[in-house]
């Protein structure tokens, strides 16, 4: 039996044609019954086991007949042992299995991290799941977590608050997607961005590189990211603060309520953050009246506060006879943003603010086993009011002193803006959707899924020049339906997906008729099908082989298609983005006594059609669907652990994504051809590794130590093979080095962590000329109670 | 060979003669010198140069459309009329699109992304070097007014105020030095104010000249389309004098900084209304014309007009060659019309060929389509260069560019290098 396919082979006879080994199958949940994904499950003094699925549900094989006893664990949980019987050849199926919670949460967060190897999803499709747990008592925002995780880059154009653009191998905007808990974002406003959740809400975060699968119901060409939040605890405190440079503060307090007999629970959670922002940067700065640059100097940026916050409140029902989770919310937040400077740095801007509130209900409804057993149903249902303000009425020029003088000409025009502006805008949207999985039995499960959502906007502008947008309302409604069908063979080795989505969108909006000049309803429809399959098998019990394909449809967003009003014509004509994306890879996880490896590589294959691009004619400009492009994208990690002392994470992404436009738009020869695609990282890799250290200095404490170093490769901001190399216009190399040190006490209910960001103190850059803050030093302080049950 | 072998003695005499004097650490110091010594600390004037290198034209490339991703690209170039120009692996880099101009022995570029004015020089070793830049709030007219000096003059838009800027630039220090804020003509329409957009300018003896067409400015409406505007302005002081007017025909000039103003060789003007429709007007008044202004007047000649629209075209752009000559782009007056039905800046795309190319007799008042140059696209601030009885254009007919070389005295062309980009947005003589 030297070669392994022949063994495995041989195995994969065994086990499936023959039987002649039995099983074991079970379903693990926590105290509320609410089902525990990526549990631990294995045969007691052996290292066969399994991981639970996204249900809790487990199934382990190979077993011989006689007695077992499997041991189920999942962190932050009392361990349990199951002994059972097993026939020849029998598959026994086990009661649900319960696991209570610790109480001691925090000591397990930050002493006895999790498996390394219950990070990665084991899933036919391409995901990557992030696991913020160990992160938490450090002082990161999700961006700074998402950021290290491979394929994944996120530009940042400066500090707390600023405006940053995510992307995932390439595809980066409104091409990716991002949810909470399986609910899409769309729509939620600047408060409720990806940056403002604390981490400290977050259980995990996973990021669908390709295929995003039916259950989140969505329109995306380029993956999803969807953050599922802690709901697997009971009755809990948190209340943390940190403070750091540029005068930044950070707060949150999340709780949880739970009355055992009556099963009804209230969820609050809270934060807020406030920086200056006032880091330094060396910039020419331009004399206001000859406009000539002088010698570089070092000035603090010192129009670029921020202030965000939210609240959200939550009650409901859990384990009743009607719903497994039944809950109503209502969340209000809102932010204030200082603009410093436009989309580079000689757009100074010293008035400039935005505003955000949002107050959304909310409605969660979940219930497994409806009707009859295998069929679950879970219902997310929001109505969004947002309302947001942008300020530009400003005839000063600034430059990076602080000075300003008032404009010549152009009087009408704001700081950055073209008129100035007191835009507010009003958005209601609703989304509602819905999931429906039926498992048929082992083998076969269907799961069918609807998004309907719906979204008007009214703008208003007293004081601008120009047309005000959006002065009539207009509306976009989208309608996603997905079906997929999940096949299990030979003892799950071999899982596989397929499935079908259909996309339609409706608009309604007002236009100004090009003959009549009226402006009047214009009415617009799309539909289009996508479809997939996605596959894995195990070669073994710890290697895993995965591939996928999509035909992917992202449908044109509001902005896209109805323009701004004022220099950004709306185009009704855009059809949907579409790609091909091909995924092949592979997860191996290792463990030989005290050391755990784990390997991962995947390559991608993507060919975008129609993307979606903006294009300047003569004063103004609209999106188009313009380019097609090529991506040959690897990317793989190595992450190490030795006892729970030592740890270590090396991953790195090569994208390379050429233009595949044969010809121009007007059907000249693209002499850009096979040219990479400028103004997009290209290569770029994270390193970290930890420490850590218990009972020191007291018992039931522990001490770790952090430090991590990101790498991103220089890329030229125009199309690189246009140009001599040393007169390029690029976003230089970067490599910023970040450390920390956590002190947990009492098993965890006492943290406190002090960091350093940008250690070396370097100026780095994301875009274009647009430099990020130096070193930052800041102190978080947590406290965790959780009820003992 | 024997070019090379006196070029490897030089060389390698520089370098014996380095190494036996390093123990000095004298040398020659300049980099850009033949003997060049990396080791030496003081200048012992050894230095050998090899001759200047001359480049024969400077060009600003655009690769393509106007898009997120372009970008225009200076290149010098030996020859115009063989092969292929492109800027693969040269040329120095220009960020987001630009408006061009030669001015002394500068070549500037005026950055529409950044708001930001480069201006470069050709070295001895025949590269175009960054010499400085500068910012600006508006430059919407560059044109020449002394040796050392260029006048550019920032429109105003949305009503709010109807001065402009005259921004006087000097060209060696690349900074503004002078900056007048002035309407540069205050009319109402309707009992609105109209915006004054200017389209030109020249100095003749103590006198600026600015040539503007009336639009509201809050939108790119044009209500008065019925007369021939230049203001007047003493010079150096720029202060306003008067606006003259001529109402044979149209406003002088448009959108874009176009060549609209014509100078002989004695020193008369020619002004060009373009009476055009597709160059963002919104209506069309009266013919296309052009008219003159003499030598040392302040007044257009009441006795010269030359009706261009007789001729069946509109004339867009031109530039003067000699004995009453200049090459010109026209547009046929159905061409201009429909195509303005389309979209009001359809003579701004350079892949919409919608233009001839014409010689024009100024004394004759006549017009000659030039059949060899097919019909093209329009350009912004439309680059001629002039040389001898000859003016290079760009061409774009809608899928390929290249560069054609016009002779006025036979109203024939030829076809030069081949763009490999959309067109060419400046061109300029070298340092030769």
């Amino acid at each position: 039996m030297k070669n392994p396919l022949i063994f495995l082979l041989f195995l994969t006879l065994t086990t499936t044609v023959f039987s002649q080994t039995g099983a074991v199958k079970g379903f693990v949940v926590d105290s509320n019954s609410t089902s525990l994904p990526f549990a631990r499950v294995f045969l007691k003094g052996t290292e066969n086991g399994v991981y639970t699925d996204e249900n809790g549900k487990f199934e382990l094989s190979n077993l011989k007949k006689g007695n077992h006893t499997i041991v189920v664990s999942f962190y932050g949980y009392k361990s349990r042992e199951i002994t059972f019987e097993l026939a020849k050849g029998e598959t026994k199926q086990l009661n649900q299995i319960p696991l209570q919670g610790e109480g001691k949460i925090l000591n397990k967060v930050t002493v006895e991290t999790k498996s390394i190897t219950t990070q990665i999803k084991e899933e036919p499709l391409t995901i990557t799941v992030v696991d913020v747990e160990p992160l938490k008592n450090q002082n990161l925002d999700v961006n700074q977590v998402l950021n290290s995780t491979s394929g994944i880059r996120i530009r940042e154009s400066g500090g707390l608050g600023s405006d940053f653009n995510f992307s995932l191998n390439g595809f980066s905007g409104r091409q990716v997607r991002f949810f909470t808990d399986g609910v899409p974002m769309d729509n939620f406003g600047s408060s409720l961005s990806l940056n403002n959740i604390p981490v400290n809400l977050i259980s995990r975060i996973e990021v669908y590189k390709g295929v995003v699968p039916v259950h989140l119901g969505a329109d995306a060409l380029g993956g999803a990211v969807n953050i599922v939040t802690n709901k697997n605890i009971g009755d809990f405190l948190d209340v943390s603060y940190s403070v750091g440079s540029f005068n930044t503060h950070r707060a949150s307090v999340l709780g949880r309520f739970v009355h055992d007999s009556t099963g009804f629970v209230v969820n609050a959670n809270a934060f807020f953050n406030y920086s200056d922002n006032d880091y330094e940067i060396e910039v020419e700065i331009a004399d206001l009246e000859t406009g000539a640059y002088g010698e570089p100097e070092k000035v603090k940026r010192f129009h670029d506060a921020y202030q965000s916050q939210m609240a959200q409140l939550e009650v409901g029902f859990i384990n009743k006879k009607f719903a497994d989770r039944i809950f109503l919310g209502l969340v209000a937040s809102g932010n204030y943003k200082e603009i410093q400077n436009g989309s580079n740095m000689t757009q100074v801007a010293g008035e400039i603010f935005t505003e955000d509130k949002v107050l959304m209900p909310t409605f969660k409804y979940q219930k497994r086993d409806l009707f009859t057993k295998g069929l679950d149903l879970s219902v997310f249902a929001n109505y969004n009011i947002r309302q947001a303000l942008t300020v530009d009425t400003s005839s000063n020029i600034y430059n990076w002193r602080g000075e300003f003088k008032q404009r010549d000409v152009l009087s009408t025009s704001g700081e950055l803006t073209w008129y100035k502006t007191l835009f507010r805008f009003d958005d209601r949207s609703l989304l509602n959707t819905v999931n429906l999985n039926y498992e048929i039995n082992d083998q076969h499960s269907l799961s069918v899924n609807n998004t309907f959502s719906t979204y008007t906007r009214v703008g208003d502008d007293p004081i601008t020049y120009g047309e005000t947008p959006f002065k009539e309302p207009n509306t976009l409604q989208k309608n996603i339906t997905g079906l997929s069908y999940q096949l299990s063979l030979f003892n799950k080795r071999l899982k596989s997906i397929l499935f079908g989505k259909h996309f339609s969108m409706n608009t309604d909006t007002r236009q100004e008729n090009d003959e009549t000049g009226e402006m009047e309803n214009v009415q617009a429809s799309l539909n289009n099908w996508g479809y997939g399959v996605a596959t894995t098998f195990y070669l073994t019990e710890n290697f895993q082989l995965k591939g996928s394909y999509e035909n992917a449809y992202r449908l044109p967003d509001a902005y896209e298609m109805f323009g701004n009003g004022l220099l950004l014509l709306p185009n009704l004509a855009l059809t949907p983005e579409k790609s091909h994306n091909f995924n092949v890879g592979f997860l191996g996880k290792f463990r030989y006594r005290k050391h755990e490896l784990l390997l991962e590589g995947n390559y991608l294959y993507r060919l975008p059609e129609n993307l979606i691009r903006l294009q300047a004619i003569g004063v103004t400009s609209n999106f188009e669907n313009l380019t097609s492009a090529k991506a040959n994208i690897f990317e793989g990690g190595i992450k190490y652990r030795f006892k729970r002392l030592f740890q270590f994470e090396v991953n790195g992404t090569y994208q390379n994504i050429v233009n595949n436009q044969e010809t121009t738009p007007s059907g000249g020869i693209n002499y850009l051809y096979g040219d990479r695609l400028p103004n997009q990282p290209f290569l770029f890799g994270n390193f970290s590794a930890g420490l850590n250290f218990n009972d020191l200095g007291n018992t039931k404490s522990s001490l770790s130590a952090n430090w991590s170093i990101g790498f991103v490769e220089a890329f030229y901001l125009k199309w690189p093979s246009q140009g001599n190399a040393a007169s390029k216009y690029d976003i230089p190399r970067q490599i910023s080095h970040s450390v920390s040190l956590s002190y947990a006490l009492k098993e965890g209910r006492y943290n406190i962590s002090v960091a350093c960001t940008n250690l070396f103190d370097k100026a780095i850059f994301d875009n274009f000329m647009l430099q990020k803050p130096g070193r930052a030093f800041n102190v978080k302080l947590r406290c965790f109670i959780n009820k003992k049950r | 060979m024997k070019t090379n072998l006196t070029l490897g003695l030089i060389i390698g005499a520089g370098v014996l003669a380095t190494t036996f004097t390093s123990c000095k650490k004298k040398g020659c110091t300049d980099e850009a010198a033949v003997n060049y010594d990396s080791e030496a600390k003081k200048d012992d004037e050894s230095c050998i140069y090899e001759e200047d290198v001359k480049v024969n034209y400077v060009m600003s490339l655009r690769s393509l459309d106007a898009s997120e991703e372009s970008a225009d690209y200076y290149l010098t170039v030996d020859d115009l009329m063989t092969g292929e120009i492109s800027a693969v692996g040269k040329g120095e880099e220009l960020v987001g699109w630009n408006y061009n101009g030669h001015f002394g022995d500068t070549y500037f570029a005026f950055g529409y992304d950044l708001n930001e004015c480069v201006g470069y020089k050709i070295n001895n070793q025949g590269q175009l070097v960054q010499e400085g830049k500068f910012v600006f709030e508006r430059f919407d007219v560059m044109n020449e007014i002394d040796d050392n000096h260029f006048l550019a003059i920032g429109a105003p838009w949305g009503g709010g105020s109807f001065d402009c800027q005259l921004q006087v630039v000097n060209v060696q220090d690349i900074a503004i030095h002078k900056n007048v804020k002035h309407p540069i003509y205050e009319y109402f329409h309707d009992g609105a104010q109209l915006n004054a957009w200017p389209t030109s300018s020249y100095v003749d003896g103590n006198k600026l000249f600015v040539s503007f067409y009336p639009l509201n400015g809050e939108t790119w409406a044009t209500p008065n389309t019925d007369t021939a505007y230049i203001s007047v302005y003493s010079y150096p002081n720029l202060e306003y004098i008067e606006t003259i007017k001529d109402d044979r025909t149209g406003p002088i000039g448009y959108y874009g900084g176009q060549p609209c103003i014509l100078e002989t060789e004695n020193g008369d003007h020619y002004t060009l209304s373009s009476g055009a429709m597709a160059v963002g007007f919104t209506q069309a008044t009266k013919p296309s014309a052009i008219l003159k202004i003499s030598a040392g007047s302040a007044d257009f000649d009441d006795d010269y007009f030359f009706n261009v629209e007789e001729t069946g075209y509109r004339v867009t752009s031109a530039t003067y060659v000699g004995d009453g000559l200049a090459v010109a782009n026209v547009i046929a007056i159905a061409t201009d019309e429909s195509a303005a039905g389309v979209n009001q800046w359809a003579l701004f795309s350079e892949v919409t060929p919608l233009l001839n190319t014409a010689i024009i007799d100024l004394n004759a008042q006549s017009l000659t389509i030039v059949n060899d140059v097919p019909v093209h696209g329009g350009q912004y601030s439309t680059p001629f260069l002039v040389d001898g009885d000859d003016v290079y254009i760009s061409v774009n007919d809608g899928t390929d560019a290249y560069v054609y070389k016009v002779n006025a005295p036979s109203a024939t062309a030829t076809r030069g290098a081949k763009l490999i980009g959309s067109q060419f947005q400046g061109l300029y003589v070298g340092n030769k």
